[in-house]
């Protein structure tokens, strides 16, 4: 049972885009836990392995001639800002299996690495079926180093550390192997409608 | 909420960092203008490591609610009850401006914590440590420099603070004594204006000031960097220019980009 905080008053109309606990931002906050690496696309590989059957290297142009997906979505950080409405374009990561000839039957998580050595962990089925990009621009704009360009991993359904930045390798487990936030005090899976912020959150 | 499985070889006094709990506000320090410490006393020790947040949560008669984190401000011992947390106004911020406008002495509020186990200073660290603080920036940092001094620490340790004018300045009296010089392993860069009389730094951060900094240390020192999101990407770059390795540079960024 909450206190009560005598005279702080509810903004009025709430969006239903907003998750619990979430404050609505126009502008677009960084959050990260070093410095910002400054990768050059003419050095930029995406590596995809692990449980593929065929393990796959892209370089930046190879990247970019594959057909581009776009979702139109909101954004949620775990320190409590929204970003509604984006439109953010990029490769599914449903192409990206397929070219890398499908997953095995021992895929089950997803572990995301990051130029800089970042790393987060997705169960296989959040980042399938349209769900998740490795993503290059964002509202019309080719990402910025600091919001994690040349390429971010995409997966808006979850809090946004999930969306690795500067990503660099995919690497399908069969073990679930929690990243850097998710040993540092975060919650392993994230869903912003069910709060799942930190690790002694339900 | 309350988490039934927590083991119980705990002690009977763990607190579950994700459990709201009142505290109340024993007192509040004008820092700087927009910028306050609030003391907040509980009904149990207060433990964290340095460099460890909290959030506040405020709720209205119809159930909104809204939360921000917010660093601590010192660092706990076993025994104390006591938190401080050190609070930036921010231009309509639904939380800063009630916390400035309408908390007293005596007010309750909903707390949880501490939160975030990455940028943290511990003194089992031996290792030289270059703490760099732009703004408010420099609150998880304050709380870090007096862990060091609370376990009579040895590692060294310098604090950057750059900041715009002496009266913007939080904990005046602690880093820079009124008539006095800046404290031994403090520096001090004003951005604005700097006070009559002062010769050290007056510009912002370059890569004169850093490499000077480094110059101090025997050996290259881990890096903790907290400000606003262009001072951070600026300084870490800096500080990653002049040779330090990456994964020795931690950041916290607080606002966006341009």
């Amino acid at each position: 049972m909450a206190l009560i905080n005598p005279g702080f008053k509810s903004p009025g109309s709430r969006d239903k885009r907003v998750p619990p606990g979430q404050s609505v931002v126009t502008s677009w906050p960084v959050l990260t836990y070093g410095p910002t690496p400054h990768i050059d696309t003419n050095d930029w590989r995406l590596l995809v392995n692990g449980e593929v059957k065929k393990p796959l290297e892209l370089t930046w142009d190879a990247f970019n001639k594959l057909p581009k997906a776009t979702m139109e979505t909101d954004i949620h950080c775990v320190t409590r800002w929204s970003k509604l409405g984006m439109k953010w374009e990029g490769v599914s990561l449903d192409t990206l299996i397929e070219m890398a000839g499908g997953l095995t039957d021992a895929a089950h998580y997803l572990v995301a690495t990051s130029y800089g050595g970042y790393t987060t962990n997705l169960p296989v089925q959040d980042v399938v079926e349209g769900k998740a990009l490795v993503a290059t621009d964002a509202d019309g704009e080719p990402l910025s180093p600091e919001h994690g360009g040349p390429a971010r991993l995409f997966v808006p359904h979850l809090y946004f550390w999930k969306s690795a930045k500067y990503v660099r390798e995919l690497t399908f487990v069969t073990r679930d192997e929690p990243g850097f936030w998710e040993v540092n005090g975060y919650h392993n899976y994230g869903d912003p409608w069910r709060e799942q912020r930190y690790d002694t959150d339900f | 909420m309350s988490n039934a499985t927590t083991p119980t070889s705990e002690p009977a006094e763990t607190v579950n960092p994700s459990e709201w709990r009142a505290g109340t506000v024993t007192g509040i320090v004008h820092e700087a203008p927009g910028l306050r410490s609030f003391m907040f006393e509980f009904d149990a020790p207060v433990k964290h490591d340095a460099g460890q947040h909290y959030e506040i949560r405020l709720t209205a008669e119809d159930g909104y609610q809204a939360a921000r984190l917010y660093s601590a401000a010192m660092p706990a011992n076993d025994t104390s009850n006591m938190l401080q947390l050190t609070i930036a106004l921010m231009p309509n911020g639904e939380v800063s401006t009630y916390l400035f406008n309408s908390v007293k002495p005596g007010s309750q509020l909903e707390i949880r914590g501490p939160l975030g186990r990455y940028f943290i200073w511990t003194p089992e660290r031996t290792e030289p440590v270059l703490l760099i603080g732009g703004g408010s920036g420099v609150v998880p940092l304050r709380a870090m420099r007096l862990a060091r001094q609370q376990a009579a620490s040895q590692a060294p340790m310098k604090l950057l603070y750059s900041v715009r004018t002496y009266w913007d300045m939080a904990y005046k009296y602690e880093l820079f004594p009124r008539g006095g010089q800046p404290a031994d392993d403090v520096v001090i860069t004003f951005t604005e204006a700097a006070p009559e009389g002062w010769d050290g730094y007056s510009r912002r951060i370059d890569a004169a000031m850093v490499d000077e900094l480094l110059a101090g240390f025997a050996q290259k020192p881990r890096a903790y960097v907290c400000g606003p999101t262009p001072f951070v990407e600026h300084v870490t770059g800096l500080l990653v220019q002049a040779g330090l390795d990456p994964g020795t540079v931690s950041a916290e960024r607080f606002g966006s980009t341009a």
